[in-house]
């Protein structure tokens, strides 16, 4: 990858990138600290890497920065198991936010595979590389997900008619 | 089955009490207990079995709250892989046929396809000038203490080979020999840690020491005294400067250069220092292999420690430090401190 490439991996997926740890950890200081490791990491390797794997590269590298930055700091917590229930508490949502809502209650790897998904339009087999699945495995955690957040849905069905 | 004896014989009343034995095998059972009486009483516990397992009315009479709805299951995947994009054929003819007989599954399907995430596009990230690369950018200090070895293991090759010109030599050995002695001599002072908190508008001259020396920093130009925050500080150093500290709580694209003598940048973290380590184990990659600040060096021999302190220069000492080079520029991130140590020399 050249200069220019890695620049224009900047430009253009930094944002991408922030966002997607951000969804997960909900802390914009260290969502950056994170994505400045993984542009240095890159950076660092950056004769190495493909322009073309560039983008998977980079977000398999957050992922993992991501999963190590939590391992270390005890006060960001992901959440394994979840119980979804309905947002029938929260009476005065609209879509966005209640999808917001029921994104947050999705176990972490669900979630991460549903905004690899949603976001950035990856296929399974893209989605399992970045999150070290297979392709059934991711699968599986997308269509959880999916009915996750459809029980999260329940009684709600105004907001998504 | 192996002929009934006593050593298998419960396994097999086992397997006579849940049906499994053939005719055969049942009669050979049978014989064994008859030549074995005192066997009777275990063999009326295996019917015993039986006879709990027929007789006892023991059900679970809320099994059918807890049985799920298979067909709402399913209805779900297909609905699911319908709006996934990944219906199969035979995945795609059922959900047709569902469509046509039950009205809400079009609500379902139209419900999954609203229940998709959209990226906010007004979330963005705001440090991206800082990961920018320029193509070229000189990063112009002199490593001191490897240049210096490496003109010491020069200066032992000339006087070797001038010495030695007719005598088989191993100059290879002899030049390690003479760097590993170079470096385990070296003299590096310790690390003083200032315990105050830094701020950037503490940065200032020591003018009563060396007046001749070119300024440091431009206050006006180049600090943003509410954000505490330093940006392209232009340091110079000359010979017998005299300044101790030069404390920033925050710096962007330091510029560093110096001649004769070392400068360096160094972000200190000593809380994570876990971090260091894996960060630097691919800085020492990067400087090693690819890394136009020593290109004029000859090799960091050593461990980290080895090859940080190969960053001191006269008067400058880096310890439990993390350094950190950007590509050809140094930056700093947030939060950190960094900290510039040089050692007074007072000109007599």
């Amino acid at each position: 990858m050249t200069v220019q490439e890695y620049n224009n991996c900047v430009r253009d997926y930094s944002d991408k990138i922030f966002r997607f740890i951000l969804k997960h950890i909900g802390h914009v200081e260290k969502a950056e600290d994170i994505v400045q490791d993984v542009f240095v990491k890159v950076w660092i390797k950056v004769d190495d890497i493909a322009f073309e794997k560039a983008k998977s590269y980079l977000f398999q590298a957050a992922y993992n920065t991501m999963i190590d930055t939590i391992r270390k700091d005890k006060r960001i917590e992901l959440q394994d198991e979840v119980k979804m229930t309905s947002s029938e508490n929260q009476p005065d949502l609209g879509l966005k936010e209640a999808l917001e809502l029921a994104l947050n209650k999705l176990p972490s790897i669900q979630k991460s595979a549903v905004l690899l998904r949603d976001y950035e339009g990856y296929d399974y087999k893209e989605i399992g590389e970045i999150l070290n699945l297979n392709e059934s495995q991711v699968k599986v955690y997308i269509f959880r997900a999916r009915k996750n957040l459809r029980a999260f849905f329940t009684g709600k069905e105004e907001l998504v008619a | 089955m192996s002929t009934v004896n006593k050593y298998n014989y419960e396994a097999v009343l086992l397997d006579f009490a849940e049906g499994r034995l053939s005719s055969k095998e049942t009669n050979d059972l049978f014989q064994f207990l008859a030549a074995h009486p005192e066997l009777q009483e275990d063999f009326d516990a295996a019917l015993e079995m039986i006879s709990l397992d027929e007789d006892a009315d023991f059900s679970f009479s809320k099994k059918s709250e807890l049985l799920q709805d298979e067909s709402y299951d399913s209805q779900q995947n297909l609905i699911i892989a319908h709006v996934e994009g990944v219906s199969s054929q035979e995945e795609t003819e059922q959900l047709e046929a569902l469509r046509n007989s039950d009205a809400t599954v079009e609500k379902e399907i139209v419900v999954f396809s609203k229940l998709k995430m959209e990226a906010d596009a007004q979330i963005i990230f705001s440090r991206k000038d800082e990961l920018l690369q320029e193509k070229t950018v000189r990063f112009s200090a002199w490593l001191y203490r490897t240049t210096y070895a490496a003109a010491a293991v020069f200066l032992l090759f000339l006087m070797v080979t001038v010495l030695n010109q007719s005598q088989n030599v191993d100059f290879t050995e002899m030049a390690k020999a003479k760097v590993n002695e170079l470096k385990q001599n070296r003299e590096v002072p310790p690390f003083q840690t200032v315990e105050e908190p830094w701020v950037a508008e503490d940065v200032k001259l020591d003018d009563t020491v060396n007046p001749s020396r070119k300024a440091l920093v431009k206050p006006n130009e180049f600090f943003d005294k509410e954000n505490n925050v330093a940006s392209n500080v232009a340091i110079e150093t000359e010979p017998n400067e005299a300044f101790e500290y030069l404390p920033i709580r925050r710096a962007n694209s330091l510029e560093v250069s110096s001649e004769g003598q070392l400068a360096t940048i160094s972000e200190i973290e000593p809380d994570k220092l876990e971090e260091k380590e894996k960060f630097n184990s691919g800085l020492l990659d990067y400087l090693a292999n690819e890394s136009p600040l020593i290109q004029n060096s000859y090799g960091f021999a050593g461990d980290l420690s080895d090859k940080i302190k190969s960053f001191s220069g006269e008067f400058q000492k880096v310890d439990e430090i993390e350094l950190k080079i950007w590509g050809m520029r140094t930056t700093i991130r947030k939060p950190s401190w960094m900290k510039w140590r040089r050692q007074k020399v007072k000109s007599e």
